[in-house]
């Protein structure tokens, strides 16, 4: 394994670590990713097996999932708990594949409502990397959404099934917006990749090889074009010089050997979590406080977007469990700012599927639903296969009281101190969370439930991890510049979304991907005078 | 029966027993399905349950105390099932949730709970499922509709 110095050192083989390896080859320089974790052989996902519905191997949350390569996150104190994937492919080997963009306006929330902070880039900004981002990962959907821009080379969306088709009734008879969900889905075959078959559970990997994943979109056209993603190559600190400018990392390799990697410039890719976590580990008598946080920011205003799930439960078999979990179709009809709703910015309501039996009996329990005894049997077949949930993915602004620290005691595999969360839902994200939870109760009842379940807000997990190491033009209110460079160190830079300003209420994973390729474009068109 | 404390690593006859007792009273047979407590389905329980061992030993020594307080020689001789429940869920609710989690695990995966249900008994890899095409003139009333998304 060679120590040599490399031009470009990123760290992190998710969403956008891939993105940005993929677009840095055009400059030839030597590009080297360590991750921490292992490809994914497409035979040991869980629905490959029998036990497929219970693989705490294939966990979002990494305290449930405990691999070598995880590590561990306090999420005592906070409502909403983080799940990830730390893998080649990152959070897009678990991910549900939902694709929505972030609406204009999202870049300008101080400006239009006056609230949380404007974007130093806009929606234009991006839009040439969003088409870009989605011919690579491959996107479903259809042309013409009233709700959102328009947008070009769609795959035909994924198909509704009778629960969608059942809840779409429900949006027309209250006259509210709806839309096939924008989908990383494989509708159809695409660039090598077979089409979805309706495996159903997505969020556990796709055996298909449908979901685009950045482990077979992205990372295999990168490596063919010299990228060197090395795995089980665990980052402890990037390193600065005498100058403070990063030097390189200090890294585990797979046998816990202690390595050191010399760099021309680093690119942290290790998502809203890891990223802030790294650079708060990065201490040195130059940067004490953490690399690159003469703000005191990093870390703060995390974002993880609060999350009303609501379930109806109907008389018909709904086949729910048949069809990519997460991507069915979403609601705008709530999007945008109505301050006589009582809060401002808003929501997407996005409709699930159905689980399969074990989850359902298993969650049928938990909430109480599912007697044990006699009633069991009679009360499974009841609610088995006869639920649609509605989760509102709600903007939560960003405060600087939410964040990510290091845990004074929990440690991983290698002892390098975790990351701990506080959050704490404000009142905004109240308001707006009922505001959710009654519409989703009437468009259910709409749609003709005839039981729906009281809004659940707490404990929800999200993968969604916003804001941490925020951009904009003003070093004293933000981490990074208006193209993903640190103001602090001139040859560091973020690549994920720990760079959003605000978090829009919907998924992040197109727009964290589109900002990659924008800071990506950036990097390319200033390499004469990059660190200047 | 005697105490079901163990220091092994595998679960003593009599845990078992107990472990095998609890399953049955949350999913008896009946309806055409088979019981929890079935050989191979509880055999599937333990197996998970391994995984949980000291939240495991800890419920099981409750049940022990109920069924002393009750004055029955073990919990085999208990004889209120709902009131042990409700008592073990007051007290113990890791256990409980952690139980409830393995059997379902192991009941719904079950071949012969699955035909019972309609489901295939299969992997869902390679076969997938089939959902027929959708209408799209469902979305007539909202294609009529304007861009509502604030131009910025
Ligand atoms: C269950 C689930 C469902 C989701 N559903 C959706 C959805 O439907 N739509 C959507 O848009 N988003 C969804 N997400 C979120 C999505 O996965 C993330 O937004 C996305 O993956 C984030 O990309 P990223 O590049 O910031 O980080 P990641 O993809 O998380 O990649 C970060 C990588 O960095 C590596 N790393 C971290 N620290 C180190 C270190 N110190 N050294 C070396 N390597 C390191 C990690 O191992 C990881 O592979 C979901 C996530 C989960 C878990
Ligand atoms: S539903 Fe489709 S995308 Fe989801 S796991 Fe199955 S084949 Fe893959």
């Amino acid at each position: 394994m060679s120590d040599d110095k490399v031009d470009v050192l990123i760290i992190g083989a998710g969403a956008s670590g891939a993105a940005m390896a993929w677009s840095l080859v055009d400059t030839r320089m030597r590009i080297l990713c360590l991750e921490q974790g292992d490809w994914v052989n497409q035979s040991d996902y869980p629905t490959v097996g029998r036990d497929w519905e219970s693989r705490p191997d294939f966990s979002g949350s990494p305290n449930m999932r405990r691999r070598d390569e995880d590590y561990p996150i306090n999420d005592a104190d906070s409502p909403i708990k983080p799940v990830n994937f730390n893998g080649v492919g990152g959070g897009t080997i678990l991910y549900m594949a939902h694709f929505p963009r972030l609406h204009p306006s999202d870049f300008r929330t101080r400006a239009l409502d006056g609230v949380g902070e404007d974007w130093p880039i806009t929606y234009a900004d991006l839009e040439p990397h969003f088409a870009v981002n989605d011919e690579m990962m491959g996107v479903a959907g259809l042309a013409g959404d009233p709700g959102v821009p328009s947008k070009e080379g769609l795959m035909p969306p994924v198909p509704l099934g009778v629960l969608g088709e059942k809840v779409a009734r429900g949006f027309n008879e209250l006259g509210w917006h709806w839309w096939p969900s924008e989908s990383a889905i494989a509708t159809v075959p695409y660039n090598g990749r077979d089409k979805c078959v309706n495996l159903g559970p997505c969020a556990s990997g796709c055996a298909q090889g449908a979901k685009a994943s950045t482990d077979i979109t992205y990372w295999p056209e990168a490596i063919r074009r010299g990228v060197e993603l090395r795995t089980r190559c665990r980052v402890r600190e990037i390193t600065i010089d005498e100058r403070g400018m990063a030097d390189g990392v200090v890294y585990y390799d797979a046998d816990g050997v202690e390595r050191s990697q010399s760099a021309e410039m680093v690119i942290v890719a290790c998502n809203g979590i890891g990223t802030p976590r790294l650079l708060l580990n990065s201490t040195s008598a130059r940067f004490p406080d953490g690399l690159a946080n003469s703000s005191g920011l990093v870390g703060r205003n995390l974002m993880l977007h609060a999350m009303a799930v609501t379930q109806g439960i109907f008389d018909g078999p709904m086949e729910g469990y048949k069809g990519p979990i997460g991507c069915s179709l979403w609601s705008k009809e709530f999007y945008e700012t109505d301050l006589n709703r009582g809060f401002a910015r808003g929501y997407t309501m996005e409709i699930l599927r159905g689980n399969g039996p074990v989850a359902a009996a298993q969650m049928g329990m938990m909430m109480g639903a599912l007697p044990w005894g006699e009633g069991h049997h009679a009360a499974f077949r009841q609610m088995f296969d006869k639920s649609a949930a509605i989760c509102a993915v709600c903007e939560d602004l960003p405060e600087e009281h939410n964040r990510v620290t290091l845990d004074p005691d929990m440690t991983d595999s290698h002892g390098i101190p975790a990351p701990k969360i506080n959050y704490v839902l404000g009142e905004n994200s109240i308001n707006m969370l009922a505001h959710a939870g009654e519409r989703s109760t009437e468009v259910l009842r709409a749609a003709g439930a005839s039981f729906v379940t009281p809004t659940v807000t707490s404990g929800v997990a999200s993968g969604h991890v916003m804001g941490t190491t925020r951009m904009g033009t003003d070093p004293e209110r933000s981490v990074v510049n208006e193209w993903g460079r640190s103001h602090d160190v001139k040859n560091l830079f973020v690549a994920d979304s720990s760079m959003f300003v605000t978090s829009g209420g919907v998924n992040p994973t197109s727009t964290l991907q589109a900002l990659a390729l924008y800071v990506a474009d950036n990097i390319k068109q200033r390499l004469a005078n990059l660190f200047d | 029966m005697t105490a079901i404390i163990s220091s092994d690593a595998q679960f003593s006859t009599d845990e078992r027993a107990a472990l095998g007792l609890l399953s049955d009273w949350m999913i008896p047979a009946g309806d055409g399905m088979p019981s929890a407590a079935d050989p191979e389905i509880l055999a599937r329980v333990l197996s998970t349950l391994a995984t949980h061992r000291a939240v495991v030993i800890d419920g099981l020594q409750k049940l022990q105390q109920l069924a002393h307080d009750a004055g029955v020689g073990g919990p085999l001789q208990l004889q209120d099932a709902s009131g042990v429940v409700d008592a073990l869920k007051g007290s113990h609710g890791q256990f409980v949730s952690v139980l409830q989690s393995a059997v379902a695990a192991s009941y719904y995966r079950d071949d012969r709970v699955l035909r019972g249900l309609g489901l295939a008994a299969r992997a869902p890899y390679p076969e997938g499922n089939p959902v027929p095409d959708t209408d799209w003139s469902l979305l007539d009333p909202v294609r009529s509709r304007a861009p509502f998304y604030r131009q910025v």
